[in-house]
């Protein structure tokens, strides 16, 4: 990597974060609101080593956190059991494609007053509730993933007289992961509205309680520290699977295709 | 080395059956270098294919002479897998085969070596032009050690210049190596210097066949002597100007 490139990868987020600091600051300076309306970033961090320290934040970051990671796996998890089947078998396909896009345009998040009521309220709905937003977009890039094998390749691969396993293997799973990843990508953000849309519903932890417990007393810079903390989240799991992309088809993707 | 009689194949479509090849005879002997030619659609990728192994005929047969005959085959296309480096590539089909590592590391090399591609081994496939990925595909069809070489028109998608190049180092790759090819084509040009028969398919039948007599070895002034253009204007006048029916895409 040339220097001005990492040069400019490691000190424009930076910029970037001082200059939305500076428009907060900025807009306190002009507007003066009132704090419980719009507190400065300096009553946020203060608020945020308030809560540190008195160790209220740590449990729920934790809890969320967990939420989002199980939720996220095991949206992925069975995104990818359900949709390489339904890619290989055509009457599968034939009658799950349109159930699947039409489940997908449904806003799930509907549904999870209905989950609380079946699941009752913990840890476990919030799990539920990020997997199955998480589940479609996976499922559907899955299926195009596998489609996007090249004919020229699977007849080399014939002609090289190799059986089901080297297939997939060799062929159908490498072809399918940039469509895979491409839908980690797209699900990464979801499952962190998913946890915190079960935390609203009730379970009396996690950041999404700690945003509904702040908006109740009017503790705005609370709101501020839970809103930044779930931001940082879903940024964190968007890096980790561009990180995970660059891993797995970094020398190759993107590239020339012959 | 490979034998067919009456050989012929049909593919059941919605609208009827459509006769692809009809009633070939047709041998292919050690060390020899053979052109099919033939124009879009004349059946000549579904007779290497039959020759592969990889569809059965309708009706008629086709033998190998020896039984555990190794085939190696060249497409249209170089067909690399994009995620693995070129080494890799090429060593595709010894491990498919289930080689160990050591053996198709040093076959591969090897390999690559005969078609000048060695220093691109640790590339990956979009780094190639478009000449070189095709060379790496002879490559890997050659790793094996067939005993017969099957070419799909492969330079058919490169600029004539780079394909007349390629053609050049393919004659000297086989008078160093002695394979067995089997080489198909729509150029007339292409398959004369090539090749030693010229077998010309029309219609789904191989209607003449043409010996070239053209000493080896051949270079860039073949193509101007006086006997390559006695034989263009042989094979030229057996072959239809115009095709008697508009085939159904396959």
């Amino acid at each position: 990597m040339k220097i001005p490139s990492l040069l400019l990868k490691t000190v424009s987020p930076v910029v970037l974060v001082l200059s939305i600091l500076l428009m907060w600051q900025l807009i306190i300076w002009v507007l003066s609101p009132q704090e419980w309306l719009f507190p400065s970033p300096l009553l946020v961090w203060t608020r945020f080593n308030e809560l540190w320290h008195a160790n209220a934040l740590q449990h729920h970051v934790l809890v969320t956190g967990t939420e989002v990671l199980a939720g996220y796996g095991l949206g992925i998890f069975l995104g990818l059991c359900s949709g390489y089947p339904i890619s290989q078998i055509r009457l599968l396909e034939k009658v799950a494609t349109p159930y699947l896009v039409a489940a997908n345009s449904v806003p799930l998040i509907a549904f999870a007053p209905l989950l609380l009521l079946w699941l009752g309220s913990g840890m476990g709905t919030n799990i539920v509730v990020a997997a199955m937003v998480v589940y479609f977009p996976v499922t559907i890039s899955t299926i195009a993933g596998f489609h996007s094998v090249s004919p020229y390749h699977t007849r080399l691969l014939h002609s090289l007289r190799a059986n089901k396993w080297q297939r997939f293997r060799r062929l159908e799973l490498p072809s399918a992961i940039p469509g895979i990843l491409a839908g980690m990508k797209i699900a990464a953000p979801l499952a962190v509205v998913g946890a915190v849309v079960g935390e609203f519903l009730g379970t009396g932890e996690g950041l999404g309680h700690l945003i509904l417990e702040a908006n109740g007393l009017l503790d705005t810079a609370q709101l501020f520290v839970a809103i930044i903390i779930l931001a940082l989240f879903g940024i964190c799991f968007y890096l980790s699977s561009l990180g995970l992309e660059q891993l797995l088809t970094g020398p190759w993707h993107h590239k020339r295709r012959l | 080395m490979i034998k067919a009689e009456q050989l012929s194949k049909t593919f059941l479509h919605n609208n009827g059956p459509h006769v692809v090849l009809e009633d070939l005879e047709f041998h292919l002997e050690e060390k020899e270098f053979v052109a099919i030619v033939g124009r879009s659609g004349s059946g000549k990728s579904t007779f290497l294919d039959l020759v592969m192994g990889l569809t059965q005929p309708s009706s008629g047969s086709i033998t190998r002479t020896k039984p555990d005959l190794t085939i190696g085959y060249v497409f249209q296309r170089p067909a690399l897998l994009p995620w693995r480096t070129v080494l890799r590539n090429v060593a595709l089909p010894l491990e498919i085969a289930g080689e160990p590592r050591q053996v198709w590391e040093e076959k591969a090399r090897h390999s690559l070596a005969q078609v000048g591609m060695v220093h691109t081994a640790e590339g990956y496939p979009f780094q190639l032009s478009g000449g070189m990925a095709q060379r790496v595909a002879i490559a890997r069809a050659l790793v094996q050690e067939p005993d017969l070489l099957l070419m799909d028109e492969p330079f058919g998608a490169l600029d004539p210049i780079l394909r007349d190049n390629l053609n050049v180092n393919l004659l000297k790759l086989w008078a160093r190596t002695k394979k067995t090819i089997l080489f198909v084509t729509h150029s007339i040009n292409e398959a004369i210097f090539l090749s030693d028969r010229v077998v010309i398919l029309e219609e789904g039948r191989f209607i003449e066949e043409v010996v070239i007599d053209i000493p080896r070895p051949r270079d860039f002034d073949t193509f101007h002597s006086s006997e390559f253009i006695a034989k263009v204007r042989k094979i030229r006048s057996i072959m239809p100007i115009q095709p008697n029916l508009p085939r159904a895409p396959l």
